[in-house]
């Protein structure tokens, strides 16, 4: 995957509140942090454990283990198993390392719920777009035609137990809308091998998983991402995933520039200033999800939620407009007054 | 001969200036290794009465004795450490950065009057170099938000360098902080080596001196000849010998855009930012700004208030091409006459003969963005330096002699980076250095319409690159 290089990742951060009074800590549970630059951003976990030498083992482990999926996903890296695979399986089966077939396979389940508007083989135009805006003038209409003919999830054929087939001439995957929460599922399962039962893991401020609770708390409290910085959402997680995807203004001079997320339906950015977050059990699903959604919108994205058990969307936009929609987890509103739904 | 201010700070910012980067040891416990074991000869030494026995120490074992006093005893006290013989004091400024001006007039008056001893000025506002995550934690345990970026957040002590550069051009900057350590295990244990390699980089790379707080454990164990703690230090003797090579070099800034402020606070996070997305600039004083002339820049950022001359002289730079972007401006401008060919609720853009003038109003309310514009603001040819794969990095090109150039490199991230780089300028030959590698690489160049562009292979924490053959 093609992590982004500059300041148009797929998410703002969403603010994160974490609570774990020091009063509850007792001598049993020890604070232990540390963080690691991966994949184009700071990962960052936080754990309470009766051994700060065992958190602090079971995290390096966990953080070796999001490196490892980085040589694995990274399309930035050229001889990553994705980089190879890009190049090699136009019309041919490749056999690939089985974190990257199940991140595309988990890709593919999004690609399908959205009816392609989540599509990891949009990369093609994402790039053209990048390359547009560093120009300033949108990419000619007879070059999207041309990358339009490399853009479609159907193309791409899995091939139990651990091979790909792109059935297009010129299609690439870009994992960069799942890769992380991918990867933060996998950290959680590194840490629980290690015996951590609570522990937070941060990807950037744009996806979040915890693991038990601090001491003495029911959950991990996390702020969302409120672009209106009027309704404060918030969200108690427990062994569960919260992730936002976020559009916002890269421009003072103009706001109509260019956005980074491309609508696979229209070849364009998606010309919307929201964000969007998710809560699902785990860090694949909303990260995947809060795409999925934001392309979506708050209309069709909350049919698709009502669909989807153990699901909580949150729109909310500059304005301070918002749409919530849960089968299940609680996203609380701190600001009672606005309730302006799209 | 009393030279005018004005002058001093033309020649300062306009020629070439002395590459720096020497590093002081702060040291507090009672016993302390040889300067020639550690590689470094200037040792800081708060200056209180139980600190005798240390400062005997230290001078027997052949180092160079600062005492660090606060601003307020600093005159109070200069006699006596004059008296005993010390090297050095460096003074504590407090309030807000840069230094205020009655604490440069102090070190005026103790110079003058111990010309012997050494006075050194710490800026306040240093803070530890790092890449920062979003969560941050409290002592009182709560972790809460920081900043909503979306990328990596970087606090360095880049403007806060630069700014000192130009607004007291005859001192090199003094830069200290207190290391940022989050939990229990850290406090115990200390920075890791790589957090003290980052912290000299930066200082050396951007040109300034550093204090170095040396955590207990580490003076401990280096006293005690600990092996852990001495293998450590070996890493971070290299790194203060690498950046001590800047030292004496003449350098000039490879900048293209100025900027012209004189309030700090108001244009910090904006320039800031500028820094922290490798765009390069120089500041320029609101003197310089109308006394001197712009024909090598390609755009001006200014803060107003702005006088009629610098009204005048912003109208000039866009009439001949330039772009002059001017923030929180409230005035009747000449280029108001005309109205806008763009024009929104922070941004009013205007043509001025081939040039253009954009206003934004102020405070700025997404410094984020408006690093982005800036850089947008730029024709393609007048990007000085891009990088890419370089999220954590910082980089600062100077031009050593007319055709040669430095590039320096910081990576925050203290993780191995395989960079790319594209400068402006045709250079043949291209080798790089490391600390921990020596000196030097050969890298391949390729050369694309005026630009040169290669790959740093491994970036750790601090690399050099030296471009030459134009």
């Amino acid at each position: 995957m093609r992590w982004p290089e500059t300041a148009r990742g797929s998410c703002l951060s969403p603010l994160l509140w974490l609570l774990g009074c020091a009063s509850a800590l007792g001598a049993a549970q020890q604070f232990v942090y540390k963080k690691q630059y991966a994949m184009g951003t700071v990962y960052e976990i936080a754990a309470y454990d009766p051994s700060p030498d065992r958190a602090s083992k079971a995290i390096e482990a966990a953080f070796r283990r999001i490196i490892e999926l980085d040589h694995v996903m990274s399309n930035f890296d050229e001889s990553s198993d994705l980089s190879r695979l890009n190049r090699s399986a136009h019309f041919h089966a490749e056999a690939v390392p089985r974190d990257l077939y199940r991140a595309i396979q988990d890709s593919l389940v999004y690609s399908r719920l959205s009816e392609g508007k989540f599509d990891i083989s949009v990369a093609p135009l994402v790039d053209a777009w990048k390359a547009a805006q560093a120009r300033g003038k949108p990419p000619s209409a007879s070059l999207i035609e041309k990358l339009r003919r490399c853009v479609g999830y159907q193309q791409i054929e899995l091939i139990p137990p651990n091979r790909i087939e792109f059935h297009s001439p010129c299609l690439r995957i870009d994992l960069g809308a799942i890769g992380k929460g991918y990867a933060v599922d996998r950290a959680a399962e590194a840490l629980r091998s290690y015996g951590l039962r609570n522990a937070l893991i941060n990807a950037g401020g744009s996806t979040v998983y915890a693991m038990g609770t601090p001491p003495g708390q029911p959950g991990w409290l996390v702020h969302l991402r409120d672009p209106s910085r009027r309704l404060d959402p918030t969200v108690l997680l427990r062994d569960d995933s919260v992730s936002t995807s976020e559009q916002s203004r890269s421009s003072l001079i103009d706001p109509e520039g260019f956005g980074h997320i491309i609508n696979p339906f229209t070849d364009r950015p998606v010309n919307a200033t929201l964000a969007v977050s998710v809560v699902a059990q785990t860090a694949v699903a909303t990260d995947g999800l809060s795409t999925t959604l934001f392309l979506l919108g708050p209309q069709e994205g909350g049919r698709l939620v009502r669909r989807l058990p153990d699901v909580a969307a949150l729109w909310v936009s500059p304005a301070g407009k918002s749409n919530l929609v849960s089968t299940g987890p609680q996203i609380m509103m701190h600001h009672s007054a606005i309730h302006s739904l799209w | 001969m009393r030279i005018p201010r004005i002058i001093l700070i033309l020649a300062c910012t306009l020629l070439p200036r002395p590459g720096w980067g020497r590093v002081l040891i702060r040291w507090a416990e009672p016993a302390i290794p040889s300067s020639r074991a550690l590689g470094v000869s200037d040792v800081v030494i708060t200056w209180a009465p139980q600190q005798q026995t240390l400062i005997e120490a230290a001078r027997n074992k052949g180092f160079h004795i600062y005492a660090e006093v606060s601003a307020e005893q600093a005159r109070a006290e200069a006699a006596r450490i004059a008296r005993e013989g010390l090297a050095g004091m460096i003074v504590k400024a407090t309030g807000s950065s840069p230094a205020p001006q009655n604490h440069q007039k102090l070190i005026q008056e103790i110079r003058s009057a111990y010309p012997k001893l050494s006075v050194l000025l710490l800026e306040p506002g240093g803070k530890q170099p790092q890449m920062r995550g979003t969560m941050v934690v409290n002592r009182n345990g709560i972790l809460e938000v920081s900043s909503p970026t979306r990328q990596p957040w970087i606090d360095s002590n880049v403007a806060l360098i630069r700014f000192e550069r130009v607004y007291d051009p005859s001192e090199t900057p003094l830069i200290g902080f207190d290391w940022n350590l989050t939990d229990d295990l850290e406090r115990r244990l200390g920075p890791l080596p790589e957090d003290y390699l980052l912290a000299i980089a930066e200082a050396g790379a951007f040109d300034a001196d550093l204090i170095l707080n040396l955590h207990p454990k580490l003076q401990q164990g280096l006293a005690q000849g600990e092996k852990e703690s001495w293998a450590s230090w070996q890493r971070i003797r290299r790194y203060i010998a690498f950046y001590s090579q800047r030292h004496g070099q003449v350098l000039k800034p490879q900048a293209n855009i100025g900027v012209v402020t004189h309030d700090y606070d108001a244009s910090y996070e904006a320039v800031n930012l500028l820094a922290r997305h490798n765009i390069p600039f120089r500041f320029i004083t609101p003197q310089e700004f109308t006394a001197s002339p712009l024909e090598s820049l390609a755009l001006i950022i200014a803060w107003s208030p702005v006088n009629e001359s610098s009204v005048r002289k912003m109208a000039d730079f866009a009439s001949s091409g330039g772009t002059a972007v001017l923030v929180g401006g409230q005035g009747n401008f000449p280029w108001r006459s005309r109205p806008p060919i763009q024009k929104n609720e922070n941004a009013a853009i205007y043509t001025q003969g081939s040039g253009r003038i954009v206003e934004l109003s102020e405070p700025i309310v997404d410094p984020e963005a408006f690093a982005q514009d800036v850089r947008r603001l730029l024709k393609p040819q007048q990007v000085e330096m891009s990088l890419w794969n370089a999220l954590t990095v910082l980089a600062n090109n100077d031009q050593k002699s007319g055709t040669e150039d430095v590039l320096e490199l910081v990576n925050y991230s203290e993780q191995l980076l395989r960079v790319q780089v594209r400068l402006k300028g045709i250079f043949s030959t291209i080798r790089y250095e490391t600390p921990e590698r020596g000196c030097c690489q050969s890298i391949p160049a390729f050369h694309d319409h005026g630009f040169t562009e290669f790959v740093v292979p491994r970036l750790r924490v601090g690399g050099r690159v030296h471009l030459s053959g134009e």
